[in-house]
């Protein structure tokens, strides 16, 4: 179990605030931007459109105090993978897959990070800032946290981007990679939902110089844990891997394809490597008690997460249910939310495998007066190897963030204006 | 000619169902490309669309539709549902009946892909210009690709499947058409007397809605009749299923996937 300590102190005032509507040319403008230029392929859903065409306004010294709290996190969450990693028993807790336990036993080694990038979903909340959780696997929003609001800053004078993710990702990619090779970025070959963002950064890498191929992992070989790229456009050494591929779906790849070594055992840096799929696990809380680690940041900001067994969620409609890999909120859970046939079978399904979900306090979000009414949003803050590298925005009016959110540009006010 | 160019006369500023406009063919065009002079449009457009659909509207008993007034049915949405480039050119060709064309093509169109659309991005190209002076008010003529859901073809390793379906999500909904004016809508298809699978849900929920659905061929001369959709019965529903589990849908929309190799064990 855990128990949050206080977030931190109360709010005195929202340090966010919506800014004005764009001129509707120009949001149109905007909007064919990223469609035709910046990967953003799903910007209307049925009557929704889902790019906010207003930016949310962060003060500078909310984003310096944002970006050090999601610094410590980061530092924090590797001293926990690290312990994680040789203790066989606390990954059958976090309910890390099987296959992966199998690979992070004792004296195996961990492939190396050609980059390791995270993003934090931060909510102002009555309590102040709460984390719900880090996207510690596949973190995407890469365009949406960069092309949106450097374009929607040029209409804000006094105002700019809080960073751009791509490029400090790209950066460091190519430091890893160096001459040894072309970059392999791997996306699901079944699914394939994350195809436009590996084209984006396949575009930003080749931009820069580099030869960037997107494949699937049936695409990679391994000899003496070095990755080659064996397809029928392009093949040859790679100096480094971005692995656009969830950690919980390489199990169920055909038997032929070897995914291990992007791992442990591999000698070509991986990002994410795949130690961060014991991060990526929403049950990693319920073992902090049982670490050496200091996760103090941590412990201020998550609200209290305990084993479903543990919790009165039946009851108390103040928790809410997620699995223990759940992605892009498809599986957070809130009785008020759902219909009472939806509701019955989540709990059927909890109730019969406990361990592969985790019951988490309820947090009240403060809502934003926003051009299109009150809205709930969430400030995604990524790191890139340890250091703050910008802002992924979204606004929902549910109370918890899933695939049908808006995005919207977060903006840095030099002024407090 | 700019590629925004291109999406900019597809994809106007202020018509109201631009925002349905899928950017992913368009963001697959080369930055400049050079349109050629579109072919004539086909002959029977006027024909075996407009002329049927004209009739029908003038034969709707007075007072039914308080549209029932508009010129050559322009209180008609259409969904054009034809194979590849042919969506296109007839779409354009509609354009100059009062329609807004709005393509829905959602794959993408990888050159080893199982469905090729290089035809249809030409077409886009080529017909873009005809396209200038639409109305934004113009009642909307969504294009699709018969040979999306990839029926009858082989599906090889190491072909990027790039098969789709069509969601309600791709349309707007029922209300949104109605206020646009929107009291109709025809099914235009080729060689085909019933909706696709993945067409059907979506009409079965805009007749509910109050659209009257009317189906027209485009390879046969005939009046457009009256469609009565009805939600599929269960063992359609579990073939449309099957149907769809195969394909590759993304978390962006949009469909495409390199067809993995079958396991070496077997």
């Amino acid at each position: 179990m855990s128990r949050a300590a206080q977030a931190e102190d109360p709010p005195r005032c929202v340090p966010l605030r919506a800014g004005p509507v764009l001129e509707r040319a120009a949001f149109h403008e905007l909007r064919r931007t990223m469609e035709l230029s910046c990967f953003k392929w799903d910007v209307q859903v049925g009557d929704t459109t889902a790019l906010a065409p207003f930016p949310l306004l962060l003060d500078a010294a909310t984003w310096a105090h944002l970006a050090d709290l999601a610094e410590r996190l980061t530092h924090e969450t590797l001293a926990a993978e690290q312990e994680i990693l040789h203790r066989p028993a606390l990954q059958r807790r976090i309910s890390l897959p099987r296959a992966h336990q199998r690979l992070f036993g004792p004296g195996a080694p961990p492939t190396p990070a050609a980059a390791r990038v995270m993003r934090f979903d931060f909510h102002f909340t009555t309590e102040g800032w709460r984390v719900s959780e880090v996207n510690s696997d596949v973190p995407g929003g890469y365009t949406e946290a960069t092309h949106l609001p450097a374009l929607m800053a040029g209409f804000f004078p006094g105002t700019r981007a809080a960073g751009d993710p791509t490029k400090h990702l790209v950066d460091a990619l190519l430091g890893a990679a160096q001459d040894l090779g072309s970059l392999a970025l791997l996306s699901a070959p079944g699914f394939m939902e994350d195809h436009q963002v590996i084209a984006h950064l396949a575009r930003e890498l080749r931009d820069r110089g580099a030869a960037a191929v997107c494949a699937s992992p049936d695409h990679i070989r391994f000899h003496d844990g070095r990755a080659h790229l064996v397809s029928a456009q392009q093949g040859g050494p790679l100096g480094a891997i971005v692995r656009f591929y969830q950690a919980e779906w390489f199990p169920r790849l055909p038997s032929a394809v070897d995914w291990a070594p992007l791992f442990v055992g591999g000698r070509t840096p991986v990002c994410n490597p795949g130690i961060a799929a014991l991060s990526e696990s929403k049950r990693l809380p319920l073992v902090w008690d049982e670490l050496g680690a200091r996760l103090d940041t941590w412990r201020r900001l998550l609200p209290e997460t305990r084993d479903p067994r543990d919790a009165p969620w039946a009851r108390d409609d103040g928790w809410i249910l997620k699995s223990a890999y759940c992605n892009t909120g498809d599986t957070v859970s809130m009785r008020p939310h759902m219909t009472p046939l939806q509701w019955a079978t989540l709990a059927l399904r909890v109730s019969l495998a406990p361990s592969g979900w985790v019951a988490q306090r309820r947090f009240v979000t403060v809502p934003l007066e926003t051009p299109i009414g009150p809205r709930l949003p969430c400030i995604g803050v990524y790191t890139v190897d340890g250091r703050a590298a910008g802002v992924y925005g979204r606004v929902t009016e549910k109370p918890f963030i899933d695939g049908a959110a808006t995005d919207a540009a977060v903006l840095i006010t030099e002024t407090d204006a | 000619m700019k590629r925004e160019d291109v999406h900019h006369l597809w994809a106007p500023r202020d018509a109201t169902f631009s925002p349905w406009v899928k950017p992913v063919l368009f963001a697959h065009l080369g930055e400049e490309v050079a349109p050629k002079p579109p072919p004539a449009p086909p002959p029977w457009v006027e024909e075996r669309i407009v002329a049927p659909l004209h009739a029908h509207v003038q034969a709707t008993p007075a007072g039914e539709h308080p549209y029932r007034s508009a010129p050559r049915g322009l209180d008609t949405a259409l969904i054009l549902d034809l194979p590849g480039a042919a969506g296109v050119r007839v779409g354009a060709a509609l354009g100059r009946h009062g329609f807004l064309p709005v393509p829905l093509y959602n794959a993408i169109p990888a050159p080893e892909g199982v469905i090729e659309y290089a035809e249809v991005m030409e077409a886009l190209v080529d017909a873009a210009e005809s396209l200038a002076g639409i109305s934004p008010d113009a009642p909307p003529a969504f294009l699709l690709d018969q040979r999306r859901m990839g029926t009858g073809l082989l599906l090889k390793a190491g072909r990027f499947d790039n098969r789709s379906v069509v969601f309600a999500g791709d349309f707007p909904s029922a209300k949104t058409l109605s206020r646009a004016g929107v009291r109709r809508a025809a099914l235009v298809q080729r060689e085909s007397a019933r909706p696709a699978g993945d067409l059907l849900p979506i009409l079965v929920s805009w007749q509910e809605h109050g659209i009257e659905i009317l189906h027209v061929r485009t390879d046969v001369n005939g009046p457009a009749e009256v469609l009565r959709v009805a939600r599929p019965a269960l063992f359609e529903a579990i073939g449309a299923w099957f149907d769809r589990m195969g394909l590759h849908r993304r978390r962006d929309g949009t469909f495409g996937g390199v067809i993995p190799e079958s396991p070496s064990g077997g």
